[in-house]
C-alpha cells in the first residue's frame, strides 16, 4: 500500500511464519547462487503464533555466528524483526541489506560448482 | 429494526483497493484516524491495513470533478449512490459503540490548541506509529525537531469534581506508561516524566510493565500539575509542581502529552433514547453490578467502553460475552441462515503429471503500467508443467473465476497459479474457485506481482518485469510440487467441562447449559460458591449471599447440569471435541469417567494469609475479608473508635509483584460500611495507590466526603506496627504534614491480596496450558484472546486468569461460553490443511518438536508397530496451526508442514 520503492534485486520466499524457515533453506539459497539471504520475522513478543519467532530467532542467530565462522563474510546473512504495518522500515532494510551484500560482491563461499563463478 | 447505509459513492463489489482514484483525486481532507496531523484525498481508505481494501468518497470536500471515476479502470465509482435504509429481522442487539476521548481544549490551563507542542496522547500515539504522519520518528509539531524531553501530564479531564469528570477512565496510566517506553525506543536518550496522582496499572502484569519502565529510565512523579507556561522563542513547554518534599519546582520539557480520559458522545445517548436503554449519570450505559453485559431492555445487551471506561482485556471479554447471552435468546434459530457451499466432484489429480494453468492480472494499470505482462505470460508458457496462461485485466473479477473455471475444466488443468497481487486478501477467492471448478483448493498458488513487484519498482520497469518472471517461475515451480490436502474432520462430544464451583464456574455452567449443551460441573469443596461465600455485600450495596443462593438454586433447578461436589480431576487426555475426564470423589475414592468436548478452567484464587503487621499474633489484626464477615454478622465487631487498614500487604513487592485489583475498592466499601454503622468510628487508610479504577472513583470520593482519611506510603517507608498492652499502634511519615503520625487503633485491617489455587500447577500440567510467573493461567494474548488458552478447546474465566471484581468474573465466564460454544455448535471439528505430518521411520522421538509447539499439537508416543514397540512424534491434526516451528526445528527432517513442505520451499530457492 505504502508503495516505497526499494530495489528490484530481492525475491520473495512465503512462509507461514518465520518458525518455519529451517537453517538449510539459507545454506541452500547461498548454495544456489544467492549473494545474500534476509530472514524477516515479526517482532519478538508479537507472533501470531505465540512463540515462533523466538525459537527461530535463537536457531538463526546461532546459524549466522556458525556462518561467520565458516568463512561467510558479516552481511551476507542478515535477519530483521519488523511488523507488516512498517513499509518504510522494511524498504530501509531491503536497501541496507542490498547494499552490505553489494560492497561484498558475488557471494564465492559455499556456492555450488556449477554456479560458481570463480 | 431499521438499519441506515451511509453510502460509500463506490461499488464494494468492483473495488479492487487498488488506490488510482487516489492517487489523482484534486482534493483533500484531514486524516483523522492520524488524530487530524495529515492530509488524505478525498476518496480514501481509514488506513494502510483495512479489510476489506475498499474506498469511500468523502463528499464534504469532494467537488464531483469525476477524475476518480474516470481513472478507475474497475469502474466501480458510483456517485449516484444513496442513503438506504435496511429493515432487519433480529432477535438481540449489542452496543458496542465505546467511547470518545475528553476534548481537553477547554482545559485552557494545559494550553492544548495554544501551544503547539502541547499533543493529545491520541496524537502522540500516531506519531510514535510507524504508518503516522512522521513516519515513526518522535518530533514535536512546532518545529519538527526531536524533542530532549517529553512530559505526560495524567488525569487530564478525569479524576475531576471540578472540571472534566468524576470517574477514573481506566486505561489512561497504561497508555501513557507504553507511549513513553515507546518513544524512548524510538529516540533513545528521550527523558520522560510523568505526572500523576495515582498509577493504577491494575491489569494483569501491568505492575510488571510500570517497573520497567521505571528500569528503563521513565521517571515518574506523583503531583498533578496545575498549569503549562509556553517559552515563546523556543516553544519549550514550563511546567511548575510541587514536587516530593513539597518545594515547588519548574521543569522546562521539549513536549508535553496530555493523557485525556474518555467520555461517552451526545450521539450514544440519541442511540439509547432509540433503543430505550437507560444510562447512568455519566452517559454510560447503566448495568447491573451481578448483570455487567445486560441493559435495561430485555434482548440488548452491552459490551466495551459504553458500559463504562475499560480496558482491551475487558472489553474483549464483555463482547465474547454479550455475543454469548445474545445467542442463548436466539437458541433454538442457531445455524438457519446457513447456507452450505456445494462443491463438484472432487477431480483426481493423482498419477497425472502437472498441467499447470497459469492468470497473469494486468490489474488495471496497477501491474499492468510497470511490468509488461505479455512479455511475462509469454515467458511462463516455456516453464515446465505449465499447458495454459492466460492474461486478465482483473484476475478477481467475477467474470475472471468463470473463465478460470472453464479453463480448468477446458485444460484439465490440475495445479492453478495466480500471479497478482496478495494472497492475504485474495487467496481464499481463488481456492474457492479452483473447489467450485473440482479442483482441491491446496493445488492453487500465487505469486505476488503487485505489492512485491510493480508497486515497489515503478522506476525500473524492465527490471520489475523480469522479477516479475523470477517470482512467477518460483511459485510456478512449489506448484508442480502441490498435492491436494484433505481438512480432516472429527467427531466431537457436546458436552462441556467447568473446574471450579465458584462464580465464574457457575455462571460458565449455567451458560453452557442454557445454550443447549450439557456440562459436568466439579467443585474440590462441599459446596458451590467458591469466594463468594465470603462476600456479602458490593460497593454499590448489592447483596451478594442473595446472588449466590440464587445461582445455587438455578444449577440445582438445571437438569443439563452434573454438579461432582467435593471432587478432583486425576486425568484428562485427548483433544478439543475429544476429552476423556476421570473425576474421583474425595470422600469415597471412586473415580468415574466421562467424554466433554471442551474444557473451561475456573479455579479460582483465595485471599492471601499475611505474615507481617502481627496477623496471627493479635485477633485485632485481621483481613478486609474477616472484616467484611465480622461486618455483615453485626454482632462480631465492638463499636471501633478507630480502624487502620493498610493496603498492599505483602502485596505488590518482591514475593508477590502483582496487584490484586480489587483490595483498594474492597477496603473503600468496607470502610464506608464502618462509617454507616459507627459513624462516630476514625478509618485510616494507608496506600501506596489507591485503585479504585472506573465509576468506582465514585466511592473513593464518597469516603472522602464521608471523612475518612486516605494516607500515602512508600514502597520503602511502610508502616510500623506494635502492641502495647493490648492497644495496636500504627506508626507511618505523613507525606502532607512531612511528620510521623502516631495511630492508636483497636482493629488492624489488611489488605493482602489475592493468591492462586494450589491445584493450578496439577490442571496446568494435566491440560499441558502455561502458568504466568505468579501462578495465574497465561492467556494465548494479553489483550486480544483473554480467555482462550494457545490450545484450542479449553478456556479460563474467573480469578484463575487474574484476581477480578464480581461482574468481570461474570463477563469473563460468559466470555468463556461464548468461545466455548464456537466448538460445541459445530457438527464435527475441522482442522487445517496445511498442518504438520511426521514420517515415523524417520522420527527419532526426541521430542524437540514436541517442546517448541506452542499448542501442543505434537506429541512423542509410544506405540506398537509391525517392528515391536516404537516411540515416535504424534501429531494431533485438529490443534495444528501449520506454523512450521517444529519442521525447522526437526534434526531427523522427520516432520514436514504439508502445503509448506521442505521440498516446495527448496524448489522456489532453487528456482528463483
Amino acid at each position: 500500500m505504502s508503495r516505497f520503492q526499494y530495489p528490484p534485486n530481492i525475491e520473495i520466499v512465503r512462509v507461514p511464519c518465520v518458525s518455519r524457515v529451517n537453517p538449510l533453506f539459507i545454506l541452500r539459497s547461498l548454495q544456489h547462487g544467492a549473494d545474500g539471504v534476509l530472514v524477516a520475522g515479526c517482532y519478538p513478543g508479537e507472533c501470531n503464533y505465540s512463540t515462533g519467532n523466538l525459537y527461530a530467532r535463537r536457531k538463526l542467530l546461532m546459524l549466522k555466528s556458525y556462518l561467520e565462522y565458516l568463512g561467510l563474510e558479516k552481511g551476507r546473512f542478515q535477519c530483521a524483526w519488523l511488523s507488516s504495518a512498517e513499509a518504510e522500515r522494511f524498504v530501509k532494510i531491503a536497501k541496507a541489506t542490498i547494499e552490505s551484500v553489494r560492497k561484498l560482491g558475488p557471494a564465492k563461499k559455499l556456492v555450488r560448482n556449477k554456479f560458481n563463478r570463480d | 429494526m431499521k438499519v441506515i447505509r451511509k453510502p460509500r459513492y463506490v461499488d464494494p463489489s468492483k473495488c479492487t483497493g487498488c488506490g488510482l482514484c487516489a492517487q489523482y483525486c484534486p482534493v483533500e481532507s484531514i486524516d483523522s484516524y492520524n488524530a487530524g496531523m495529515g492530509i488524505v484525498p478525498g476518496i480514501f481508505v481509514e488506513y494502510q491495513q483495512a479489510v476489506p481494501l475498499i474506498y469511500t468518497i468523502n463528499r464534504d470536500v469532494c467537488i464531483g470533478c469525476g477524475l476518480c471515476a474516470q481513472y478507475c479502470e474497475a469502474d466501480a465509482v458510483d456517485y449516484t449512490q444513496k442513503e438506504r435504509t435496511d429493515v432487519l429481522d433480529i432477535g438481540a442487539v449489542i452496543i458496542a459503540t465505546g467511547t470518545e476521548t475528553y476534548d481537553v481544549e477547554p482545559l485552557t490551563e494545559y494550553g492544548y490548541g495554544r501551544y503547539r507542542n502541547v499533543v493529545s496522547s491520541i496524537e502522540f500515539e500516531r506519531i510514535l506509529s510507524a504508518s503516522g504522519p512522521f513516519r515513526g520518528l518522535v518530533l514535536r509539531p512546532s518545529d519538527g525537531v526531536e524533542p530532549k524531553s517529553v512530559a505526560f501530564i495524567q488525569c487530564v479531564g478525569s479524576r475531576s469534581l471540578v472540571k472534566g469528570n468524576e470517574y477514573c477512565s481506566s486505561a489512561c496510566c497504561m497508555y501513557a506508561v507504553k507511549e513513553a517506553v515507546v518513544a524512548k525506543e524510538h529516540l533513545h536518550g528521550l527523558d520522560i516524566s510523568i505526572f500523576f496522582m495515582d498509577i493504577r496499572a491494575y491489569g494483569k502484569d501491568f505492575d510488571k510493565y510500570v517497573e520497567r519502565a521505571k528500569d528503563s529510565g521513565v521517571k515518574f512523579i506523583r503531583s498533578r500539575v496545575s498549569n503549562i507556561k509556553e517559552n515563546e522563542n523556543t516553544k519549550d513547554l514550563r511546567i511548575t509542581y510541587e514536587s516530593d518534599d513539597g518545594k515547588m519546582q519548574t521543569n522546562t520539557f521539549g513536549m508535553v502529552v496530555l493523557s485525556h480520559g474518555l467520555c461517552t458522545p451526545p450521539s450514544s445517548s440519541e442511540l439509547a433514547e432509540k433503543l430505550g436503554v437507560e444510562l447512568d449519570r455519566f452517559g454510560f450505559c447503566r448495568t447491573g453490578e451481578f448483570t455487567p453485559l445486560e441493559t435495561s431492555q430485555p434482548g440488548i445487551f452491552v459490551s466495551g467502553t459504553f458500559q463504562g471506561p475499560k480496558d482491551i482485556p475487558e472489553t474483549v471479554m464483555q463482547s465474547s460475552g454479550a455475543s454469548a447471552l445474545s445467542s442463548e435468546l436466539l437458541v433454538t434459530e442457531r445455524g438457519s441462515l446457513i447456507t452450505k457451499a456445494e462443491y463438484p466432484p472432487k477431480i483426481d489429480v493423482m498419477g497425472i503429471g502437472p498441467r499447470i494453468g497459469v492468470f497473469v492480472c494486468y490489474c488495471g494499470i496497477n501491474i499492468g503500467g510497470y511490468v509488461d505482462v505479455p512479455a511475462v505470460s509469454k515467458y511462463v508458457e516455456s516453464l515446465e508443467g505449465v499447458v495454459f496462461v492466460d492474461t486478465n485485466l482483473f484476475t478477481c473479477s467475477q467474470d475472471s473465476q468463470e473463465t478460470i473455471k472453464q479453463k480448468i475444466i477446458e485444460h484439465k488443468l490440475n495445479r492453478v497459479v495466480v500471479a497478482s497481487c496478495t494472497p492475504r486478501t485474495h487467496e481464499p477467492l481463488f481456492q474457492e474457485t479452483c473447489e467450485s471448478a473440482g479442483l482441491n483448493r491446496y493445488l492453487f498458488s500465487m505469486a505476488n506481482i503487485r505489492d512485491q513487484c510493480s508497486w515497489v519498482h515503478m522506476q525500473t520497469k524492465e527490471k520489475a518485469t523480469e522479477k516479475a518472471k523470477d517470482l512467477v517461475r518460483m511459485t510456478v515451480a512449489k506448484a508442480r510440487l502441490l498435492e491436494p490436502l484433505e481438512r480432516l474432520t472429527f467427531d466431537l462430544t457436546k458436552r462441556g467441562l467447568v473446574i471450579g464451583g465458584g462464580l465464574a464456574g457457575m455462571t460458565a455452567a449455567l451458560g453452557l447449559a442454557r445454550q443447549g449443551y450439557e456440562t459436568i460441573l466439579v467443585e474440590r469443596e462441599n459446596e458451590l460458591g467458591g469466594n463468594l461465600t465470603h462476600i456479602h455485600y458490593t460497593l454499590a450495596g448489592e447483596d451478594v449471599q442473595e446472588l449466590l443462593k440464587s445461582l445455587r438454586k438455578q444449577i440445582k433447578d438445571e437438569p443439563k447440569i452434573t454438579v461432582h461436589m467435593n471432587s478432583e480431576i486425576t486425568e484428562i487426555t485427548g483433544f478439543i471435541g475429544n476429552y476423556k475426564t476421570k473425576i474421583k470423589d474425595k470422600d469415597t475414592g471412586k473415580e468415574s469417567e466421562t467424554e466433554n468436548g471442551i474444557v473451561i478452567v475456573a479455579t479460582g484464587g483465595k485471599e492471601n494469609k499475611p505474615t507481617e503487621y502481627l496477623y496471627g499474633k493479635n485477633e485485632k489484626v485481621i483481613t478486609q475479608q474477616e472484616l467484611e464477615v465480622k461486618l455483615a454478622l453485626n454482632s462480631q465487631l465492638s463499636t471501633p473508635k478507630s480502624i487502620v487498614m493498610i493496603q498492599c500487604v505483602g502485596s505488590r513487592e518482591n514475593e508477590k509483584p502483582y496487584c490484586s485489583r480489587y483490595c483498594c475498592s474492597q477496603a473503600v466499601k468496607n470502610a464506608l460500611k464502618i462509617k454507616e454503622k459507627f459513624p462516630e468510628a476514625s478509618v485510616y487508610v494507608l496506600y501506596r495507590d489507591i485503585r479504585t479504577y472506573g465509576t468506582k472513583e465514585v466511592y473513593y470520593n464518597k469516603a472522602r466526603e464521608k471523612g475518612i482519611l486516605f494516607i500515602h506510603y512508600d514502597e520503602d517507608k511502610k508502616p510500623i506496627v506494635t502492641e502495647k498492652n493490648g492497644v495496636i499502634n500504627v506508626v507511618l511519615k505523613d507525606p502532607v504534614l512531612k511528620r510521623d503520625l502516631s495511630i492508636d487503633c483497636d482493629y488492624l485491617v489488611l489488605s493482602p491480596g489475592m493468591v492462586p489455587q494450589e491445584d493450578n500447577e496439577t490442571y496446568a500440567k494435566m491440560l499441558k496450558v502455561p502458568l504466568n510467573q505468579d501462578g495465574f493461567f497465561l492467556e494465548a494474548h494479553m489483550k486480544l484472546r483473554p480467555v482462550d488458552f494457545a490450545t484450542d478447546g479449553i478456556y479460563m474465566c474467573g480469578i484463575c486468569h487474574s484476581p477480578k471484581m464480581l461482574d468481570e468474573s461474570i463477563s469473563q465466564a460468559n466470555a468463556a461460553v461464548s468461545r466455548a460454544c464456537t466448538i460445541l455448535s459445530k457438527d464435527r471439528i475441522q482442522a487445517e490443511g496445511t498442518i504438520a505430518h511426521v514420517d515415523i521411520y524417520k522420527c527419532a522421538a526426541c521430542g524437540t518438536c514436541e517442546a517448541v509447539c506452542t499448542y501442543g499439537a505434537v506429541k512423542v508416543v509410544e506405540n506398537e508397530t509391525r517392528t515391536g514397540i516404537e516411540r515416535y512424534a504424534e501429531v494431533t491434526e485438529a490443534l495444528c496451526k501449520g506454523c512450521g516451528a517444529c519442521a525447522s526445528s526437526c534434526r531427523m527432517s522427520a516432520i514436514d508442514i504439508k502445503g509448506y513442505a521442505d521440498k516446495d520451499i527448496v524448489a522456489m530457492i532453487d528456482n528463483f
